[in-house]
């Protein structure tokens, strides 16, 4: 179990054939589109403080309405993403292996605004809003780079759920009656 | 008579009369034996020693000393009994005073600081302690053995008596007038003292804005201030007091100096025996001392006296309403509040309620708004009868409430103010405060208090039942306390056993004898349990001997040192730009103090693994034992060295533990069958092993049922466990004794330990407890968060509908259509009256305030 002299992990392990977690989240994270262009340097800082969370089929992951802190990755497994809106659940999205979610925590805090349930078992990593703000603020100069890498993904998902929402909303509504003045519209 | 118009000679008056008749007749005794020795002495010499008669010289001398023994033994018990009875008549004087402070309107309050109150209460009256207990036996019995001493001076000899005795009127014309100024200034030391006080008090009070201002010299010029001036009163006063002494001892000395000259004058003509002269001599000194005794004895007088004036001047004030109502039982209320023209000016004639006229009908819920400044919490505060309305009238069930006494409000009426005060002392005694009040008050006589059965139902209520459970659940409870209540925790880690387990398995890593753990440390992984003794800390393993051997007979010792070479290598690279944050350093086994050190030592080994000495085998090791595989996640560690590690653990448990390992087994399998469990016995008294029949006092009763380690993620936090293993023990209908431990949670000083919104909690349900007819609430709920004040409200609204009348001074009006009726309050009038849909249709003020919101 020693190394010869001066070798060092890229990943930061021993040698061994064994890796460790930490050289497993990076491997993850590099692999990840939001993460996939900041320096090794960042994403090592980032994989240390990355904690791992197993959750069986049925259970709730995040609960609409409650503080948001951390935002996740799935390693394995599948998701399904609803909001409950009057009373009623809508189903919006399903999410499965390398899908990142809940990116906006990282840059903001609120309250859960959907709520996400496992559909098998499912393993994630998640990093939290403190950790990422905390190792951020150490690299100023790649700050800009990852928000606009969060920002452009939670755009990409807005559009397919857009997408998706008027694919199968009424005709008419969508035209919009003569008498309807535009306040209630966007509410 | 108002115990502040009472002169100091009341109470030695008035007191213990009995005691002091006594202590009188017990000093004019002890007189006559302080006469009787000096006869002794002339007889010895005129009689005895002149006619050589040795038996009558045995005789005076024996009558002597037997004399002046049973002197002494009655001035020790003469002093005991006056200490004595001071100290009897001070508690009085103390009890009633305290009693009579308490009752001061809430002005004097505002006007008198802290400290003023406890310095009066303290310290100055210690004076006049000292003073009560001698006061009238003292100057009685002075007097009367002066006035002895002078007349067997004055038969011995009426020229020589009568020229000693003429010195005396000389210091009773001196002294008076130094004693003027001593008291002058005694009076001045004692109002530069007070102010000390409060300066004092303040600065202790406003801490954190000292320590936030950094404002430690401001505060030293402050006092230094003080300081000086007292040390420049006091040398002062020494002079006084001193000078006094010193001019009585002066002229005290000119008597025998008169004395020898004259009276050696008669002796040496023959007109004046010897004898006689030594006793004149012996007289004299005598009468210097009951002299010296009034002196004194008027010093402290006037001391006394000005320190009891000056006590007696700061509280005299009318008090407010008392406590018991004479000649009638008091009053309960069904809840009827009518005002009429209700005013109340303050100093400077600003009126902060003007003509207030209101009706409210029993068990009416009632808002009162306004913006702020309307008077509307002043309003709430008269209603309490804390404030004193100036005229106008408040009736309560028809009674004026100016002529009700507390005994009367308080078990009707209830008060939970904006910022409610907690005590220090435990959640229990809190709750119990207004209730045991009220208790005290109706002078019941049932052992139990009415409020015991109720209190937990309250604290739900209230929506304190959470934060109590916590609280129970975080608690480390003390042995004599827990040790009858183990077989229910123990029973309670049963209940979140196998079945539960499931839903904690995300959360808890459990102490299970059979699996390497990933969620603590080496070390214990290793010992798997907990020495009393230090030696075997994880930061003295390194060291220890018998754990050293023990590591390398188990080939275990080269591995670890490999393992804290990488863990020192990659944390090192890893971290070493981030030192300064600790938040980074958590990730890994090295703390900040230490880093550099293994910075070095990483250096080091980079450029030569193998090169290392003894103290860098010892910070190795400690680093290999400190690892938390599932924390530190830099280095992993090899699946066989896991499982030697395992290994190892079953032989220290049994060759150092000296626990036996089958014993230990059963009774995990029989935490997972449900069935009783055994107990277990380790030959070494000192280990206790992490098996489920411990219950490990010094840990919190949450680690104790859980009894595993906790899966936190690093910034984490442990209120999702609480709330699984509170759900867990609903079910099992173990939640009570939880939160009765909870109860006895301390909050610290002032309630410190509480938040805001605990605090407010608390309050409220104390004075829930007492069951008041008329609640008056002034914002009471302004600090807790939305879920917590709707539960609030709708505990209000159901349960108390119909039942009590409700007054609420609210801010936010969005609860205001709960209400029966809303007074609207501006500038101290009212302005509106009505229900919610009422004055909303009417789009008046309360509409303006709606919208404005």
């Amino acid at each position: 179990m020693s190394l010869p002299a001066g070798f060092e992990a890229s990943t930061g392990c021993d040698g061994d054939n064994s890796s460790c977690e930490l050289s497993d989240n990076l491997d993850i994270l590099r692999r990840s589109p939001v993460f996939s262009g900041a320096p090794m340097e960042v994403l090592k800082l980032f994989a240390l403080f990355a904690g791992r969370m197993t959750f069986g089929k049925g259970d709730f992951i995040i609960r609409q309405g409650e503080p948001a802190d951390r935002a996740f990755l799935i390693l394995r497994g599948e998701v399904a993403v609803f909001e409950e809106y009057k009373n009623k659940q809508f189903n919006l999205q399903a999410l499965g292996e390398m899908a990142f979610f809940g990116e906006l925590t990282l840059l903001a805090r609120f309250n859960w605004f959907f709520s996400v349930q496992a559909r098998s078992d499912v393993e994630l990593i998640s990093l939290n809003r403190k950790s990422f703000q905390k190792v951020i603020t150490k690299f100023p100069d790649h700050q800009y780079m990852l928000t606009e890498r969060i920002v452009q993904l939670r755009i990409k998902r807005l559009e397919n759920q857009m997408h998706f929402l008027l694919d199968n909303i009424r005709d008419d509504v969508l035209q919009g009656n003569a008498s309807t003045s535009p306040q209630t519209m966007i509410a | 008579m108002q115990i502040t118009k009472r002169p100091l000679f009341y109470w030695i008056l008035t007191r213990y009369r009995l005691l002091q008749a006594f202590l009188l007749l017990v000093i004019i005794v002890g007189i006559f034996f302080k006469v009787f020795p000096l006869e002794m002495q002339k007889r010895v010499i005129n009689t005895a020693i002149r006619l050589k008669d040795q038996e009558a010289l045995f005789l005076y001398c024996g009558l002597y000393i037997g004399a002046v023994l049973i002197a002494s033994l009655m001035k020790f018990s003469i002093n005991v009994m006056q200490r004595y009875l001071g100290q009897k008549i001070l508690v009085e004087i103390r009890r009633e005073l305290y009693n009579h402070i308490l009752q001061l309107p809430l002005q004097f309050f505002r006007t008198t600081q802290p400290g003023t109150v406890i310095n009066a209460m303290t310290a100055e009256l210690n004076a006049v302690g000292a003073f009560i207990g001698g006061a009238l036996t003292v100057p009685i019995t002075s007097v009367l053995t002066f006035l002895a001493f002078a007349v067997y001076m004055v038969f011995l000899d009426l020229k020589l008596g009568l020229i000693s005795l003429g010195i005396y009127p000389i210091e009773i014309f001196l002294i008076p007038i130094l004693q003027k100024r001593y008291n002058k200034l005694n009076k001045t030391r004692v109002r530069v003292l007070r102010s000390m006080s409060n300066v004092v008090n303040e600065a202790v009070s406003g801490i954190h804005e000292v320590h936030g201002n950094a404002s430690y010299r401001l505060e030293e010029e402050k006092i230094g201030g003080f300081f000086n001036r007292i040390f420049r009163i006091m040398s002062k006063l020494f002079v006084y007091k001193f000078g006094i002494k010193f001019i009585n001892s002066l002229v005290q000395s000119i008597g025998p100096f008169i004395l020898f000259l004259y009276g050696g004058y008669l002796a040496i003509n023959g007109q004046f025996t010897l004898g006689a002269l030594v006793a004149f001599l012996s007289a004299y000194e005598k009468v210097y001392d009951p002299w010296k005794e009034l002196i004194e004895y008027y010093q402290e007088y006037q001391d006394a006296k000005v320190r009891y004036a000056q006590v007696m001047d700061s509280f005299d004030i009318k008090p407010g309403p008392a406590l018991l109502p004479e000649g009638r039982r008091p009053y309960t209320f069904s809840g009827d509040i009518d005002t009429q023209g209700l005013n109340y000016v303050i100093s400077g004639g600003v009126k902060l309620l003007d003509n207030i006229s209101l009706q409210i009908k029993a068990h009416e819920h009632v808002a009162l708004v306004g913006f702020s400044g309307s008077g509307k919490s002043t309003l709430a505060l008269i209603i309490g009868q804390i404030y004193a309305y100036t005229d106008g009238h408040a009736l309560i069930d028809g009674h004026e409430l100016k002529d009700l006494y507390k005994a009367d409000i308080s078990g009707s009426i209830g008060f939970v103010a904006q910022h409610p005060f907690i005590f220090t002392g435990t959640i229990r005694e809190n709750l119990q405060y207004s209730c045991k009040s009220d208790f005290l008050n109706k002078d019941r006589k049932e052992s139990m208090l009415p409020c015991e059965t109720t209190m937990l139902e309250m604290v739900d209520n209230v929506g304190f039942s959470e934060d109590v459970i916590r609280f129970g659940l975080n608690f480390v409870i003390p042995p004599e306390r827990c040790k009858p209540l183990v077989p229910v925790f123990l029973k309670m880690r049963q209940a979140i056993g196998p079945e539960k387990a499931d839903e904690l398995t995300n959360v808890i890593e459990s102490y299970d004898i059979n699996r390497f753990l990933r969620h603590t440390t080496i070390c214990n992984n290793i010992i798997f349990g907990e020495f009393n003794s230090d030696a075997f800390r994880l930061q003295n393993l390194p060291t220890n001997k018998i754990f050293l051997d023990f590591l390398k007979s188990e080939d275990l010792y080269d591995p670890m040192i490999t393992l804290g070479k990488n863990l020192t290598i990659q944390t090192v690279t890893l971290l070493k730009d981030f030192v300064d944050d600790p938040f980074f350093l958590l990730a890994g086994p090295i703390t900040t103090d230490q880093f550099t050190v293994y910075a070095d030592l990483a250096d080091r080994l980079k450029t030569d693994r193998d090169t290392f000495d003894q103290t860098d085998a010892e910070k190795l090791l400690a680093l290999a034992l400190r690892y938390i595989p599932a924390r530190h996640k830099m280095v992993a560690i090899p699946t066989d060295l896991e499982e030697k590690i395992l290994q190892t653990r079953y032989r220290f448990m049994e060759e150092i533990g000296k626990v036996s390992l089958a014993e230990c087994a059963v009774t995990a399998q029989s935490v997972v069958d449900g069935d009783d469990i055994p107990m277990i016995s380790s030959d070494n008294n000192e280990f206790i092993p992490y098996c489920p029949t411990q219950y490990r006092f010094q840990n919190t009763l949450l680690d104790n049922i859980v009894y595993g380690n906790i899966k936190t993620t690093l910034a984490g936090d442990t209120s999702n466990i609480v709330d699984i293993v509170s759900k867990l023990l609903r079910e099992e209908n173990l939640l009570e004794e939880i939160m009765e431990i909870g109860l006895d949670f301390h909050v610290g000083s002032k309630g410190d330990r509480l938040s805001g919104g605990q605090k407010q909690k608390l309050a409220l349900a104390r004075v829930l407890l007492k069951d008041p007819k008329i609640l008056i609430m002034d914002e009471a709920t302004a600090g807790l968060d939305n879920a917590s004040q709707s539960r609030v409200q709708e505990m209000i609204r159901t349960k108390h509908r119909g039942k009590t009348t409700v007054i609420a001074v609210i801010h936010r009006l969005d609860i205001a259509p709960d209400f029966d009726k809303i007074i609207v309050l501006r500038a101290g009038r009212i302005v509106e009256t009505g229900s919610y849909p009422e004055l909303m249709a009417k789009k008046g003020v309360f509409y303006e305030l709606t919208s404005g919101i």
